[in-house]
């Protein structure tokens, strides 16, 4: 039964205190919702029944995209339109401008959020329509079955679930070392990007080391990338409403003579949380920026991948986005 | 002709209540005390039901009722009809299966409705469905063509259909066609399949039916393609009660593409319950009961060979189809594969000989149906897309190929071998200012520009002819008040296309009025007395002619009055710019004064009061819309990424009412023959039978990104068919454009080796073509 939410409570705190209290008192059986573009789906399928749900939307301290000495501050409010269109962000890290505007479609863009972006669940449709799997605190997985339809799924870091990070702009935030403010009722604490995703191996049942009680406040974008050379390109069934099958976010800077003296390379859509090539990058760095320094870069890009039944296509997919990250940046 | 006269651009006069959102579409209008219907659908593409337990859904909150076949047939409620039969090759008639509202002791698909809820609200009705307990014996079930053609395979309608062909049907002259492939220089086969495609109509199907007790008439608000049918099929088939006794209204109808004109399960219940429970009954679709249970659209498998001569004329066709009409025969379901389009098969060529034959098949899906172009957009493909491999094969280039063997004007009217009588057309002329407005001749240029980015361009083109807006006339109403308004009523619904515009530009034309002093009346039986509905492509020239036969009745009546009140003979009297004149004088009177003078006694003279007529209109024959569909595109062979570069078309649709709707429907259709093309598919699971496909994530709609901007002209060949020489533009985009696209992305392809691939082209499986090519070429 499809398109009727099941009743819970809505709560909709102005401050930040208030929300916490209320997470702290629903424990578990609290929701958080920003632009609910992931949520929503999730009442109206009946596959997550929360008693509380606590709409972040009025609290004015999660919004807004701010310059300090450190880099920029982006509020985990702040929707993925705005970010898309501020011109700091296009002016210092276009990389985060372009993964915005190619999420989604311009509607979800205007209401979904960009703490509600890296924080979104998995899109395994299975797991999606309400099955009980790993995911769903089952002990099965039905995508990883020889039947099962994987197209979507991982080619690295498969650990019982195969599922993959759909953001666009997940990668983004590995790619450019940004830093994730999470505020509980027990303090605050920072995690570096590649810390806030974690796969199956560490927990099964969660996508980020997000807890019940903790909300994700801002963002943090160091300046150390930023005016760098970036990449980015996604790969979906449609330009548009689609998410990615795989997707690639680089930052390189790059000395006068055209070798490649730093980067940063990242791919989402192939493991459950954002890939970090390190051996692209080990093999780049100190290279010419070229078509067969792109092609060797390319040839590692994958390497390692145990490709499931219907996504072995991921390989030359990857392959050929990270030459073009290193080539066409 | 004024500003708002035919052939002006004028803009929808319905554009300002849509936009605005005070539209009424079904779902808008809810009556005091209304019920909520709810339909249990079935999980099995295949099961026995042996037992129906609704005593927990009865007992549920707010439940009012629970309806399973067994209330139905108790009832004498009667199954829903099929209108079309066409006879198997040796003359047997096709047995028609009964096909009842709710499924009666067996489910053949997935979807199909299998009992009904009536609650007070909609969420009590949901979650009683819940406790309705079915008990299912599952069987096997089959959703394709193929594995419904397999022996042995699991027969949908066990012995009434004997290896699930409803009919084996033929068309043309087979001997004549032999000879003509006997005698062949080449003979170019190609074999393709036309995906299944689900509707999507942005107005889901809903219905809201009223029983009144005095009166003992139900009233159903549908959104439909024509009230007048449906009203007779509940009065006649269904409730078997006078037609009086029934009255259908279409409001707003939000997208209807051909599946708005059948006859479906779910307001049949509605309608029943509506009198059972004594309140008004709501239904409406969600989208996944959308997905389930409208109509969809194509799903053919096509084998098609052209016979040619040493020069490349075309000797002979053979086409051997299979056409997937689903579980049950949808009213015209089997007509879709066969009489249909397959007429149409020969498209813009002088073929001599044509034979054609069609298996319709039967699974475990969904019912099938006319979806926008009904055979004309499957025929166009077979083609269009054999036109352009035989070009390949004899070395001949696409253009040059068609134009030799292309219909001349002078050939006009053309009698093809499967026995359409084509109207009229200037197929080379349109083709060549289509390849020049595309700038063809440039092309082989930017192919080359685009190889340096890492592109592969290709160019495709098509030729479509399509056949549309003949048989049944239309009887519109014209009615002028006292105060100079007109009213037209007629029979037509429009389901978006701004048929109230054109209709009152056509009258706003011959009266000289403004436009905003008509009112167009659609989609109430009780107040339009007749009508056939739109569908076809026949609205507006079929209903338009018959608006304007209307009009002149009218104008012979007011110059009746007008001979009384200039004290002349009404012969000679002309109507024009708004006044009725004596021929050669300039004595005259206005049409304000005319209309006054109908409505008074002592002015109007010996004839009949006000000034009204009722015509009825029927068109000499079938139009046939044509035109050329240019398409270049760009593939990125390391993603399988495809973009629209440039998009031409030049269409003749006869005389060109409003361009500005015209060009709506073409860049409509367009869009959804390219859905088709690249994107679109209802995908059943083979083991299960699931509907694969349930939800817009998993159905892929085109959305604005993936659409070309289309440049658009055409050249105006009216037919001699109706009298204001339209040819009709509904159905024209989306025939004309699916294979324009796929004759491009196979030219892209033809740079890596890739010669064939079936729709939908979707990234994934250009891409695969790409590396399977390839790896073959590395090997
Ligand atoms: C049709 C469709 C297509 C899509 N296509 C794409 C695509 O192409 N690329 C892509 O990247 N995404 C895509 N998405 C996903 C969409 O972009 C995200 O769902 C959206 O950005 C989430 O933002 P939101 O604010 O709406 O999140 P919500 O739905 O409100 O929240 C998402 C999750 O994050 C948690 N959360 C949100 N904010 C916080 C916070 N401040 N602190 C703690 N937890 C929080 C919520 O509890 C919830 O679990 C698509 C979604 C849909 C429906
Ligand atoms: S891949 Fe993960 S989410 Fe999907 S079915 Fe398997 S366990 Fe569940």
């Amino acid at each position: 039964m499809k398109d009727m939410m099941p009743k819970f409570d809505l709560f909709q705190p102005a401050d930040i205190e208030t929300a916490l209290k209320l997470l702290d008192k629903y424990g578990a059986k609290a929701w958080k919702m920003a632009g609910g573009q992931d949520s929503l789906d999730w009442f109206k399928d009946r596959a997550k029944r929360p008693d509380a749900v606590i709409d972040l939307s009025g609290i004015e301290a999660l919004k807004g995209i701010r310059e300090t000495a450190a880099g920029l501050e982006i509020g985990a409010m702040t929707t993925l339109a705005e970010i898309a269109a501020n011109p700091i962000v296009k002016e210092k890290f276009g990389l985060l401008a372009t993964a915005a505007g190619r999420v989604a479609s311009p509607q979800i863009r205007t209401v979904g959020t960009i703490g509600g972006n890296v924080s979104q669940d998995a899109r395994c449709w299975y797991y999606r329509s309400g099955l009980d799997c790993y995911r769903a605190g089952g002990n099965t997985c039905y995508a990883g079955t020889p039947q099962g339809m994987n197209r979507e799924h991982c080619l690295f870091g498969a650990s019982r679930c195969v599922a993959v990070t759909p953001s666009d702009t997940a990668p983004v935030m590995v790619a450019l070392e940004a830093e994730f403010v999470i505020r509980s009722s027990k303090g605050e604490r920072v995690l570096p990007a590649d810390k806030y995703f974690i796969g199956p191996a560490v927990n099964i049942t969660h996508m980020t080391v997000l807890e019940p009680g903790d909300i994700l406040m801002t963002i943090r974008i160091p300046s150390k990338w930023a005016g760098a050379k970036f990449y980015y390109e996604k790969v979906a069934d449609r330009n548009t409403w689609d998410f990615p099958l795989v997707n690639v976010a680089s930052a390189m800077k790059v000395k006068a003579d055209g070798v490649i003296e730093d980067i940063r390379i990242v791919c989402g859509a192939v493991e459950c949380v954002p890939r970090r090539l390190n051996a692209v990058e080990d093999i780049v760095k100190g290279s010419p920026q070229n078509e067969d320094t792109a092609t060797l870069a390319a040839s590692s890009a994958a390497r390692g991948a145990a490709p499931l039944n219907f996504n072995h296509f991921k390989i030359p997919l990857m392959e050929n986005l990270v030459k073009r990250a290193i080539r066409d940046s | 002709m004024g500003n708002f006269g035919i052939g002006q651009a004028v803009r929808r006069v319905e554009d300002k209540r849509f936009l605005t959102g005070a539209g009424q579409y079904t779902d808008d209008i809810n009556k005091p005390g209304q019920l909520y219907l709810h339909i249990l659908h079935s999980p099995h593409a295949h099961a026995d039901i042996s037992s129906i337990d609704t005593t927990a859904a009865k007992a549920a909150p707010g439940v009012v009722g629970v309806l399973t076949q067994a209330d139905l047939d108790a009832l004498g409620i009667g199954d829903i009809l099929n209108l079309a039969a066409p006879p198997h090759k040796d003359g047997r008639a096709l047995e028609v299966p009964a096909r009842p509202a709710l499924a009666r002791g067996r489910v053949r698909y997935v979807g199909e409705p299998v009992a009904a809820v009536v609650a007070d609200t909609l969420a009590n009705a949901k979650d009683a469905a819940d406790l309705i307990e079915v008990d299912y014996k599952e069987l096997p079930a089959v959703v394709d063509i193929a594995d419904a053609a397999k022996p042995g395979a699991p027969l949908v309608h066990g012995t009434e259909a004997p290896g699930n062909v409803w009919t084996h049907w033929q068309l043309g002259d087979e001997a004549a066609t032999k000879a003509a492939f006997e005698k062949a220089h080449k003979v170019v086969k190609i074999d393709l399949i036309n995906n299944r495609i689900a509707p999507t109509a942005m107005e889901p199907r809903g219905a809201l039916a009223e029983y009144d007790v005095a009166t003992e008439r139900y009233t159903l608000i549908q959104g439909s393609q024509g009230s007048h049918k449906l009203r007779d099929w509940f009065a006649k088939n269904i409730l078997k009660v006078p037609l009086d006794k029934v009255r259908v209204i279409s409001p707003d109808v939000g997208g209807a593409f051909g599946m708005k004109n059948f006859l479906f399960n779910e307001p049949i219940v509605a309608v029943v319950a509506s009198k059972l429970y004594g309140k008004p009954i709501k239904w409406m679709a969600d989208r996944a009961g959308s997905f389930l249970n409208d109509a969809h659209g194509r799903d053919q498998i096509n084998h098609a060979e052209l016979a040619l001569d040493k020069d490349g004329m075309f000797l002979g066709l053979r086409v051997s189809s299979f056409g997937n009409v689903g579980a049950y025969l949808s009213q015209f379901g089997a007509a879709i594969p066969t009489m249909a389009g397959c007429a149409m098969l020969v498209g813009a060529y002088r073929t001599p000989a044509a034979y054609v034959d069609v298996r319709v098949m039967m699974t475990n899906t969904a019912p099938v149906d006319a979806y926008r172009g009904a055979g004309r957009p499957e025929a166009a493909y077979v083609m269009e897309r054999l036109v352009d491999k035989a070009s390949r094969e004899l070395g001949i280039p696409a253009a040059e190929l068609r134009r030799k063997n292309f219909i001349r004007p002078e050939d006009f009217p053309y009698k093809t071998a499967l026995g359409h009588k084509y109207d009229s057309g200037r197929y080379a002329e349109l083709m060549d200012a289509a390849y020049k407005r595309a700038d063809v001749a440039g092309f082989e240029t930017r192919r080359a520009a685009a190889k340096k980015n890492g592109k592969l361009r290709g160019l495709g083109i098509s030729y479509y002819v399509e056949a549309c807006a003949g048989g049944q006339g239309e009887q519109p109403h014209l009615k002028f008040d006292a105060d100079g308004k007109l009213t037209i009523i007629i029979g037509t619904q429009d389901n978006g296309q701004g048929h109230r515009t054109v209709y009152a530009q056509i009258a706003a034309d011959a009266f000289g009025i403004p436009i905003e002093n008509i009112v167009v009346k659609q989609g109430d039986t009780d107040e339009v007395p007749t009508g056939v509905g739109t569908g076809g492509s026949r609205s507006i020239p079929v209903g338009g002619s018959a608006v304007r036969a209307t009009l002149l009745k009218m104008i012979e009546h007011g110059k009746d009055i007008a001979s009384n009140l200039l004290e002349a003979s009404a012969q000679d009297i002309e109507f024009d710019a708004g006044a009725f004149k004596i021929a050669g004088t300039d004595r005259k009177v206005s049409l304000k004064d005319v209309i006054g003078a109908s409505f008074d006694d002592a002015k109007r003279g010996d004839v009949k009061p006000g000034l009204y007529a009722a015509e009825t209109y029927a068109p000499a024959g079938a139009t046939f819309p044509n035109g050329c569909h240019i398409c270049e595109v760009d593939v990125d062979a390391e993603t399988g990424e495809l973009e629209f570069v440039n998009y031409t078309i030049q269409d003749d649709l006869g005389y060109a009412m409003n361009p500005l709707l015209m060009e709506g429907q073409i860049f409509g259709g367009a869009v959804q023959g390219l859905g088709q093309c690249l994107f679109e598919h209802a995908v059943y699971d083979k083991e299960t039978g699931q509907l694969m496909t349930g939800s817009f994530m998993d159905y892929t709609m085109p959305r604005a990104g993936n659409t070309p901007r289309f440049n658009y002209a055409y050249t105006e060949v009216p037919t001699p068919n109706n009298t204001l020489g339209i040819k009709g533009a509904g159905e024209a985009g989306t025939i004309g454009a699916t294979p324009a696209v796929a004759n491009a992305v196979i030219d892209a392809l033809s740079a890596v080796g890739v010669t064939h691939i079936d729709m939908p082209m979707t990234g994934l499986k250009i891409w695969q073509a790409i590396q399977s090519a390839q790896s073959k070429s590395a090997a």
